[in-house]
């Protein structure tokens, strides 16, 4: 809800490109999905909480290669 | 299409292990996307905000069939989070692109230190009160890089 509200000020100014954002839509939400009933079902807490750090701290640090380079 | 397969099958990934969380896919999705699309405020955090409502609605579904939601306290934060997010998303469109970069990296600093902390079981239901208050400042602030106040 907050980041649908947090939509509005982009409204005018953001520049969609509906059929490249449709399937990562898509993609997004299924994957989102699967990944909370996984975590339901299965996996313990903890380990994904370091796995995702991780994650993004590797994404990061390429963007911030990509920036400096 | 190869290109647009890669973005797809990344932003998969990535909404899997963040619904795994419970979290919107956002605070990944910033870097990731800003790698294929040039314009960060008028490009990345417009659909980064978008597929993160939307990963974070299938999370909480997910999560929700097991019954691990718990809704009164979901349902007050949310609301107050959504009252305050957009001032985040309006102070985004008039302040430099490098400043937003810098509160990212710093967040991700901050969040990375908090993922790997371990955890200490609470007795009782930790201060909802002063979470609220808190909301406050972190959606905007959250909002403002877009992505996830959940993930505070």
């Amino acid at each position: 809800m907050p980041s649908f509200f947090a939509l509005i000020p982009h409204l005018h100014t953001a520049h969609w490109d509906v059929r490249f954002m449709a399937p990562l839509v898509l993609a997004g939400a299924v994957g989102a999905f699967l990944g909370a009933r996984l975590t339901s079902l299965y996996v313990p807490s903890g380990k994904i909480k370091q796995a995702f750090g991780a994650l993004i701290v590797l994404v990061t640090l390429y963007k911030i290669y990509s920036l400096i380079r | 299409m190869s290109g647009n397969l890669g973005i797809i099958s990344g932003l998969f990934v990535l909404s899997v292990v963040s619904g795994m969380l419970g979290l919107g896919v956002a605070f990944a999705a910033v870097p990731f996307l800003d790698l294929f699309l040039p314009d960060l405020v008028h490009q990345v955090q417009p659909l980064s905000l978008l597929l993160n409502g939307i990963t974070a609605l299938f999370a909480v579904a997910g999560f929700a069939k097991s019954g691990n939601v718990e809704w009164r306290r979901a349902i007050i934060l949310a609301m107050v989070t959504t009252v305050f997010a957009p001032a985040g998303a309006y102070a985004a469109q008039s302040i430099d692109q490098k400043l937003i970069w810098f509160v990212y990296f710093c967040s991700v600093i901050y969040l990375a230190y908090r993922l790997f902390k371990p955890v200490q079981e609470r007795v009782g239901g930790g201060n909802f009160r002063l979470a609220l208050i808190l909301a406050m400042p972190i959606s905007v602030l959250t909002v403002f890089s877009a992505w996830d106040p959940a993930l505070c």
